[in-house]
């Protein structure tokens, strides 16, 4: 009898095939706000925090996919276009 | 009708017609994307230089006035009334942060009570909050508000009067929105004078303030002869087409994101539930940077406050 399983499992299953890698994308996303947070009021900072938060996004992407075995150049370009949308969007808030 | 559904159904749920992938995460889709926040990063800072349409302060004296006199009345207290000459002093601090280049309440040789004095109030009790960076009125009386100092001053039942100045400038090397807030009672039966030469205070018996927080201080009489000032409430700003930037900005830049996160975590369901097996960026990890930088707009939004 075949069973599906849920979403939730499956992301489950996700994340712990991968833990010390979500665990790292997670911490990094922490370190991010708390500089955020830190450099209130000085918006250059802030966006200089941004660009290296995303910049370690797109190389955690490429180093999981790589590990995942999974790696192909459309899955880089799809981080690189989130990373870049994300740093164009903040630009017009902080620059 | 059709149409509209058809058109949703293919930018938000995975199957055929897109390549078994939201037609809004496909690469191509993502540079429309891209082209369309690079139109409002740079468009907006054109709006601002050209001043085509009207561009409104986002953080606005008379806003800052009506949530300080709100908050109080919250604590039972009487609201405050506007002081041209608080107001005067309140700019002149701006001007002299940023002509001096310093972020604090005393600096380059001066405290607010010299700027409070020279702007011809004569105090019994004074006080100052600053803010900088903030994107809106809002956000910044927040900001006070959970400031066990900054909101000492705006709750002191001893202040009657207050006067704002919000300021554009370069401050530390940044581009910076100052705002400055006095606070102060006049002396007992002193009537409001005319502003003075800043260096007509040599003559004003001034008592050196205490460095308590929250910055407020006593003075003993001054030398000074009472006048009239015309107290008066700042008007607002009824120009419906007028235009705020920040308030743009910061809707379009968190609609993007939100439409970016409602379709990673549609794709994702949708994909599960039919059974596709697609080679695609982790959803997963998409949906938590992006919900990083949701969270991360709120701290862009607040500035930072001097204690």
């Amino acid at each position: 009898m075949l069973t599906k399983r849920s979403i939730t499992h499956k992301v489950k299953d996700d994340l712990h095939a991968h833990v010390l890698e979500y665990l790292l994308l997670f911490t990094s996303a922490m370190i991010f706000l708390l500089f955020l947070s830190l450099f209130r009021g000085q918006p250059s900072k802030q966006f200089i925090a941004t660009s290296v938060f995303v910049l370690y996004y797109i190389v955690w992407g490429i180093t999981h996919h790589t590990r995942d075995q999974s790696l192909h150049l459309k899955i880089v370009f799809e981080y690189i276009l989130i990373g870049a949308l994300a740093m164009i969007v903040l630009r017009a808030l902080l620059v | 009708m059709l149409w509209l559904t058809s058109t949703l159904h293919h930018l938000f749920i995975p199957s055929h017609r897109n390549n078994f992938r939201a037609k809004l995460l496909h690469l191509d889709f993502l540079i429309v994307l891209i082209a369309a926040a690079t139109l409002l990063s740079f468009g907006t800072g054109w709006l601002e230089k050209t001043e085509i349409l009207g561009i409104a302060q986002d953080i606005r004296i008379e806003k800052l006035f009506q949530l300080t006199n709100e908050a109080r009345q919250s604590q039972g207290l009487p609201p405050l009334h506007y002081s041209n000459q608080l107001a005067h002093a309140a700019e002149n601090k701006a001007q002299h942060m940023i002509t001096n280049n310093y972020w604090a309440h005393f600096g380059s040789g001066r405290s607010p009570w010299d700027f409070i004095l020279a702007s011809g109030y004569s105090y019994e009790v004074a006080g100052e909050n600053l803010a900088k960076g903030f994107m809106f009125s809002e956000g910044v009386v927040d900001g006070w508000r959970n400031s066990s100092t900054h909101w000492a001053n705006i709750t002191k039942a001893e202040y009657d009067d207050v006067g704002f100045a919000v300021m554009n400038g370069a401050l530390e090397g940044e581009e910076t929105t100052l705002v400055v807030q006095m606070f102060g009672k006049r002396l007992a039966q002193e009537q409001p004078v005319e502003p003075k030469d800043e260096k007509q205070l040599a003559d004003v018996g001034l008592i050196k303030p205490a460095q308590a927080s929250g910055v407020e201080s006593t003075a003993a009489a001054s030398a000074v002869q009472p006048k009239g000032e015309n107290d008066f409430v700042p008007a607002t700003i009824k120009n419906s087409w007028q235009i705020s930037i920040n308030t743009l900005a910061f809707s379009l830049s968190t609609a993007l994101f939100g439409l970016l996160l409602v379709v990673l975590l549609v794709d994702l369901v949708m994909a599960h539930r039919f059974g596709i097996i697609r080679l695609t960026g982790k959803n997963i990890a998409h949906v938590i940077f992006i919900a990083t930088l949701i969270i991360g707009l709120y701290f862009i939004k607040n500035g930072g406050l001097i204690l």
